[in-house]
């Protein structure tokens, strides 16, 4: 087994997992936008996302600290991740 | 009805006497040669309707193998007595003990227990106050901290009211709510706060005196190479420190309990029915 490299790695895998991407996955960029760019994002989908990353990451994410722009794109919810693995 | 044979008979339902109710239970008999038991604990709320067929279907790869088992809805869940807002926790452990009591009796072997999701900490929980009762677990994607499932939990009803357009709560708020005894309907569930205060204090990490288990512990990973979560790795070292023996075995496919409409998984049927032919 291998280790998580980094965040954006992670952010694929879970982004992957809470909208079943399959292969589709793989195109992922970090400019990829998420809240306009998948008809099947919705609150349950940041709801799914949220658990895992506290399930990866055994962090807790405050509710002050969802909001908009953590869901832009990709990147920004690397970022955001980047954020919680530090 | 007697299938012959060869076959699989029915499940049979029935109602186990609890301490607070009557249980709902559905008992899958081994076909042939009887190696052992499994008492399933199931997942939380519409997590465990969910997964009724998954779980339907690994109990009838078991019994071709030989393995009984033991569906059980707990007190104020499913078809048993109660109502989930009068359910707690240690109601919970003590309808898990009961059932395995009854399974115990019934094929006078000691059971397995194989909890999903929440089920798995519960189950485990019931093993931390049980010492030497039950030698083998099977977890399917386990809790392992309930302050962090019911957070998650909570955000469902975040996210309905913000679809809704309804006035925000924030989940500290509502556990507050829960707390001075307010019934809140979450995801279609109505919680109390008797079960909640004591769920978010539940963590695995916590069960120091668990030792001498042989788990085989079920994960969701994203390719097969990949590894499980850094928490469940760190709580892996922890329980094999203690004494357990972990039987890790990563899956990919949908998270089944996540999914509205119904999907499956079968590579984790697989993985668990090759998992039990493979023991002695």
């Amino acid at each position: 087994m291998v280790d998580y490299m980094d965040a954006f790695e992670l952010t694929r895998d879970l982004l992957k997992t809470a909208m079943q991407l399959g292969d589709r996955a793989e195109k992922l960029t970090r400019d990829t936008p998420l809240m306009n760019g998948f008809p099947e994002f919705n609150s349950l989908t940041v709801v799914g996302i949220m658990a895992g990353i506290e399930e990866q990451l055994g962090c807790e994410i405050d509710d002050f600290e969802i909001n908009e722009d953590v869901f832009q794109t990709v990147g920004s919810l690397a970022d955001f991740v980047k954020k919680k693995m530090s | 009805m007697n299938q012959g044979p060869g076959s699989l008979g029915f499940p049979e339902p029935f109602f186990l006497e609890g301490k607070e109710g009557r249980l709902f239970c559905l008992y899958q008999p081994a076909l042939g040669e009887r190696r052992g038991a499994v008492l399933f604990v199931p997942a939380f709320a519409e997590e465990m309707n969910r997964c009724r067929f998954t779980v339907a279907r690994q109990t009838r790869q078991l019994a071709r193998l030989g393995y009984a088992s033991l569906l059980l809805d707990p007190f104020g869940t499913g078809d048993s007595e109660g109502d989930l807002p009068d359910a707690s926790w240690e109601i919970w452990r003590n309808d898990v003990i009961r059932a395995a009591d009854w399974l115990q009796d019934r094929v006078g072997i000691a059971p397995t227990l194989w909890g999903l999701r929440l089920g798995a900490l519960l189950a485990a929980d019931v093993a931390q106050h049980t010492p030497g009762r039950f030698s083998r677990m099977v977890f399917w994607q386990p809790v392992l901290d309930g302050r962090l499932y019911l957070t998650q939990y909570l955000r469902l009803r975040v996210a309905s009211l913000m679809d809704r357009g309804l006035p925000p709560e924030t989940t500290d708020g509502m556990r507050e709510a829960l707390l001075a005894g307010s019934v809140l309907e979450v995801a279609g569930y109505r919680l109390s706060g008797v079960l909640t205060g004591v769920m978010d204090g539940v963590r695995m990490s916590d069960f120091s005196t668990l030792s001498g288990l042989e788990i085989d512990w079920f994960e969701l990973v994203s390719e097969t190479d990949k590894p499980f979560t850094m928490v469940s790795n760190k709580l892996i070292s922890q329980l094999t420190g203690q004494g357990c023996t972990i039987h890790s075995h990563g899956f990919t496919g949908p998270a089944i309990w996540q999914l509205h409409s119904r999907d499956e998984v079968p590579v984790l049927i697989e993985m668990t029915t090759d998992m039990f032919r493979g023991l002695a």
